[in-house]
């Protein structure tokens, strides 16, 4: 079909794009969209309704779109619910249309629309209950197919999305002439200003009007003033971003399409979501034409009057060659007036208002109202009803509706405050205050003529930065009159388009008594599809408004949510999926673990090796049990890098720490280590590690590798903010360090010949050492049990240290450990991890009933003794029956009770295989478990199936081992 | 007697890298020293350069001692060229394009601790050394993606 020329500014017809709909192959031209290509080749119906699967057409020329719904793309990056109005065309795009089996033409499911009575709002509370048994098996699996608009793919998403930051002066939302009048003035200010805008180009409405401003085009005028933006350094002009949410703190969500319209994009990614930070925003979003509701105005050819002057002006098609208009306002007769001097033939122009005196050239009808429309698969005729009771056959494929204005104010209400209605133009308008330092101008505002958008838009900016307004150019003033004019009565007329909601329904809905706007909205659905019911939400309560009798101002309207276009999760996710989710935290050893044949566990964004299987070891049981055997009888090498390491330092350290610890560190001398507990404040443990006397007024402590964060968090609060007289530095540098265990038997050999000088360390002492020259710090500690020493380099030596840890101790019959050894000696000793410290014990649970008597206070210590706090005392259990499994996390129960919760007496902690002892041993936090020694219970895994019957246990279930000797 | 080799801190991540208008290169390695106060000239909160810039309360790092050791827990790179700003945008929530040199941020960069501070021709980064690997594989994504734009307009 050929474009009417002259008319087409926004596509350049000497180039040709072939694409597919439905896997026919159709062309088009740049600059156009899915919906006006199609159109231009006289394709009517684009999809089917959700509900009663009738055919539909585009009604509109922007994302507010609520029937020409496609799926673009095929395989993994098949996109379904994307706006025709919104796509553009790009070479090989292909298009499907949704929901209608098998075809657009002919669906079967249409048969839905025959049985609509059944269909009305809220069915499904009716129906689907009968009999109970048919929900699970039939009527479930039955709506489940039938819900939902479009298919994903099913497929991972393959494109790559971004998300960033910017921040500004000003944020403008919307570049037609408001904006660009704004971001002109702020610009020229040096303002640092972004002017983001949903279209691939500016003007706004311009593009759809033959609207002249200072006596030239509208189009030449906007070209101008783009062309002075995008010279300005200041200003960042930001086409295809959609402003999609107004949040906290001037902080505005937006989605750049980036290459949507690109066939290759390469590299590059397909969206970048925005964070953008604006000291002062401007919504100049314009506003959206209302419908008119009346008997069967979802036909393909009924379509906004504003979007056929967009179409005839943009992209030069007129999808019919009769159009009737049907209006209730003066917006309606620029329709016909812009098709007339275009040449198309109007069949009639339609006006709701007895008093209208439209001046054109084609057959007129005020006082009238359309009643009814017919055609097959599109518009062939409509039904006109005069004031006097008569009734006229009109021929149109084409119809043309104006019902009005609705500003376009979401933005403005996206933080909770509701918009407030105006009877002059009948149409909301944002709250003044809504977003702090959101304000609205132009047709956003209620202000409809160009003159107020360029005049209002300026003004705004001038205000905001203290400068002179600039010049306006001349342009239309015309004042906006319209008579609200929401439905005609009769026959099921659409107001949600989208999720196939009528009049019938609103009434329906009013009648059950579901009459808030709130309760209308979610009995019929209406609102609440991917238009989020932009064109639907108005008329709705209005005519809610005329059924209960209240003014449209006290019915009010729902709350309006981001984000204001549909967003894919991908785009909100960014770079974060996959194996990026999260970053990872690798300790100095890593690649030599690695190269070692480590397997890996995550210590939350650590990395950590669990396990050092051997070649011939299959099952990580054979690998867990020699390596503990192995540090037992020889000597073994753990990285313990990620454990967290601070250093306080100053004449007030121990002072500081004192009051930290419930443990008392007074008596601790230089070069000496000592086990350590903090409380909370609330009196529970926080964590466990070990403080270390560096020096005078130095000291260095450990942490969990959990929870390292926290107490650093812990002491800067402690020393910030309730003792900042304290003369303290504190210095985080688990980074700094890599620390590896040397454990067994033969570990202070494995360490001979090491060190620069000999190895003679008391247990708990401390000493610098050197290796080759390097700095270390060496500790004489072990969380085994067995002869053990800690020993910490710079973490750039911290790889070779660790390669020539394990090739020594290979000499001594040793080897490397990883996580499940070290956790199976430990609790061989009854040594804590946070699975016994999980917050809610107390110390005397844990059996240091006694640390810090002696002290005057710590954090901690006064709510330590309220009573009935804690209670569950640290055991050991093991296996005395039948059953030998114990599960981590069971729940403990006297044998003569009934295993359900009120019976509870405690849960297991920790719990491990021993190859020393050769069966299972835990650890468990049990009521009164230390009086409990002996007796045995019934412990009880519900989620894994497990029961054991055990005996109560001391947690250290090996004594004798060489840790603590001289050696 | 032992030999223990110092791994630099960006081996094998094929740096120096140029894409588009930005490039990253490993920072000259310095030794850094946490220092408390009791000193004169020392910057006010968010001030500094790369030889001596606030850090967190009453501390500072500094490229001359006395003072705790932090080189080998903060690696340096730095991000320079005329995309540089827009490669940040993408990393970190800070406002680039007014931040100067004598100024010292501590931010997350990619969800990665990371400080930054402005050179004449774009940013030196710390990143803490545990995270680094995580850190330039998006910082290298976010240059890629940046290149790849530039090439569609």
């Amino acid at each position: 079909m050929t474009r009417l020329a002259r008319y087409g500014h926004g596509v350049d017809t000497g180039v040709s794009i072939p694409f597919t709909f439905d896997g026919k192959p159709y062309c088009g031209h740049p600059g156009d969209t899915l919906a006006s290509a199609l159109q231009a080749n006289g394709v009517r119906v684009m999809g089917r309704s959700f509900k009663y699967h009738r055919p539909r057409g585009v009604l509109s020329a922007d994302s507010t779109e609520p029937n020409a719904l496609m799926e673009i793309g095929t395989g993994a990056e098949r996109l379904p619910n994307t706006r025709a109005t919104t796509q553009e065309l790009f070479e090989g795009l292909s298009a499907r249309s949704q929901n209608r089996w098998p075809s657009l033409g002919w669906d079967v499911m249409a048969l839905n629309d025959m049985l609509s009575p059944f269909f009305g709002a809220g069915f499904y509370y009716k129906t689907f209950m009968w009999p109970a048994s048919f929900w699970e098996k039939l009527y479930e699996p039955l709506i489940r197919r039938a819900a939902g608009l479009g298919r994903l793919s099913g497929l991972p998403d393959p494109a790559r999305y971004d998300k960033a930051t910017a921040h500004c002066d000003l944020l403008v939302i919307g570049a037609g002439p408001a904006g660009l009048m704004a971001a002109l003035t702020a610009g020229r200010a040096g303002k640092r200003v972004i002017l983001a805008e949903e279209e691939p180009l500016v003007g706004g409405r311009l593009n759809g009007e033959a609207i002249e401003i200072g006596g030239h085009s509208g189009l030449d005028w906007a070209s101008g003033i783009r062309d002075e933006l995008q010279s300005l350094p200041n200003v960042t002009l930001m086409l295809r971003t959609t402003v999609t949410g107004a949040y906290d703190g001037g902080t505005y969500g937006a989605l750049q399409r980036v290459a949507d319209h690109v066939p290759n994009p390469a590299e590059a990614p397909r969206q970048t979501f925005w964070n953008i930070v604006a000291r002062h925003a401007l919504l100049t979003s314009g506003a959206h034409e209302r419908m008119i509701a009346f008997a069967n105005n979802d036909r393909p050819g009924v379509m906004l009057g504003s979007a056929v002057r967009t179409y005839l002006h943009r992209f030069g098609v007129v999808p019919g060659q009769r159009v009737a208009v049907f209006t209730n306002n003066n917006d309606g007769w620029r329709t016909a007036r812009d098709l007339l001097d275009a040449g198309v033939t109007v069949t009639a122009l339609i006006d709701t208002r007895a008093d209208a005196v439209p001046d054109l050239d084609c057959p007129v009808m005020t006082g009238a109202q359309v009643v009814n429309t017919a055609g097959r698969l599109g518009l062939e005729r409509l039904t006109v009803a005069h004031s006097d009771g008569s009734r006229t056959q009109v021929n149109a494929n084409v119809l043309a509706v104006s019902g009005g204005w609705n500003p376009a104010l979401h933005l403005g209400s996206h933080m909770g405050a509701r918009p407030v209605w105006r009877d002059d133009i009948a149409a909301f308008v944002p709250a003044g205050d809504g977003v702090p330092g959101l304000r609205a101008a132009g047709a956003a505002h209620g202000d409809f003529s160009t003159h107020a958008a360029l005049q209002n838009g300026a003004q705004l900016a001038a205000d905001l930065f203290g400068q002179d307004l600039p010049d306006i150019p001349q342009a239309e003033d015309a004042p906006t009159t319209i008579t609200p004019f929401w439905h005609v009565a009769g026959k099921r007329a659409w107001l949600d388009f989208q999720n196939d909601v009528t009049v019938k329904d609103v009434q329906l809905a009013h009648r059950e008594n579901f009459r808030s706007v709130e309760h209308m909205k979610r009995y019929t659905t209406l609102g609440m599809a991917t238009d989020q019911g932009k064109h639907a939400n108005v008329p709705a309560l209005a005519i809610m408004a005329e059924l209960t009798g209240q003014s449209i101002s006290d019915t009010g309207t729902t709350i309006y949510r981001p984000p204001y276009t549909p967003v894919q999760i991908g785009a909100l996710a960014g770079r974060q999926k996959g194996a990026h989710f999260a970053p990872e935290r690798r300790s100095p050893a890593h690649a030599v673990a690695l190269k070692a044949g480590a397997k890996w566990v995550d210590a939350g964004l650590w990395k950590r090796a669990s396990l050092f299987p051997a070649r011939d070891e299959k099952y990580w049981r054979q690998t867990c049990d020699r390596e503990v055997l192995m540090v037992r009888n020889n000597v073994g090498v753990c990285d313990v890098s990620t454990l967290g390491k601070i250093e306080v330092l100053g004449p007030d350290a121990l002072t500081l720490l004192d009051r930290v610890y419930a443990t008392g560190l007074a008596t601790l001398a230089q070069n000496r280590v000592r086990y350590a507990l903090m409380l909370r404040e609330d009196g529970l443990v926080m964590d466990d590690g070990t403080v270390t006397r560096l020096g005078q007024a130095h000291y260095l402590l450990s942490t969990t590798t959990g929870a390292a964060g926290q107490v650093l968090s812990h002491l800067e609060f402690c020393a910030q903010c309730l003792w900042p007289e304290l003369d303290v530095q504190i210095a985080a540098v688990s980074d700094q360090w890599a620390q590896f265990a040397i454990a067994g038997p033969k570990a202070r050999t494995a360490l001979e010949g090491l060190l620069d000088g000999a190895v003679d360390l008391p247990f708990m002492g401390y000493a610098p050492v050197r290796i080759g020259g390097v700095d270390a710090r060496l500790f004489r500690i072990s969380y085994s049990g067995e002869l053990g020493y800690e020993l910490a380099v710079p973490a750039r030596f911290g790889a070779a240290l660790f390669a020539t840890l394990i090739k020594r101790v290979a000499s001594l019959g040793g080897g490397a450990y990883g996580l499940e050894a070290l956790n199976v000696l430990r609790i061989e000793k009854g040594f804590l991890t946070h699975a016994e410290i999980d917050g809610r014990v107390t110390l005397d649970d844990l059996g240091f009933g006694r640390m810090g008597a002696a002290k005057e206070d710590f954090i901690g210590q006064e709510m330590a003794h309220r009573p009935g706090l804690g209670g569950l005392q640290l055991v050991g259990v093991k296996p005395a029956g039948v059953v030998r499994q114990l599960t981590g996390g069971a729940l403990l129960f006297d044998l003569e009770d009934a295993p359900v919760r009120e019976n509870m007496r405690g849960h297991t902690t920790s719990v491990a295989f021993s190859p020393v002892l050769g069966h299972m041993i835990g650890l468990a936090l049990l009521q009164d478990g230390r009086a409990r020694i002996g007796e045995q219970l019934r412990m009880v895994d519900h989620v894994r199936d497990v029961t054991t019957i055990c005996e109560v246990v001391s947690p250290v279930f090996i004594e004798q081992t060489g840790g603590q000797g001289n050696g | 007697m032992v030999e223990l080799s110092a791994e630099k801190p960006f081996a094998g991540m094929h740096l120096p890298v140029q894409m588009g208008q930005t490039a990253l290169a490993a920072a000259q390695a310095v030794p850094l020293f946490l220092i408390g106060t009791g000193q004169a000239g020392l910057p006010a909160p968010g001030r500094g350069d790369p030889a001596l810039f606030w850090y967190a309360d009453n501390a500072w790092i500094s490229t001359q001692g006395p003072g705790v050791e932090v080189t080998d827990m903060w690696p340096g790179l730095d991000l320079t060229g005329a995309d540089a700003g827009a490669v940040m945008a993408r990393l970190c929530g800070l406002d680039v394009q007014a931040m100067q040199p004598g100024q010292v941020a501590r931010v997350d960069l990619a969800h990665c601790p990371a400080i930054v501070l402005p050179l004449d021709n774009g940013f030196h980064i710390k990143l803490m050394r545990s995270f680094r690997e995580s850190a330039v594989v998006m910082i290298l994504a976010a240059m890629k993606s940046v290149a790849a734009q530039a090439l569609l307009d």
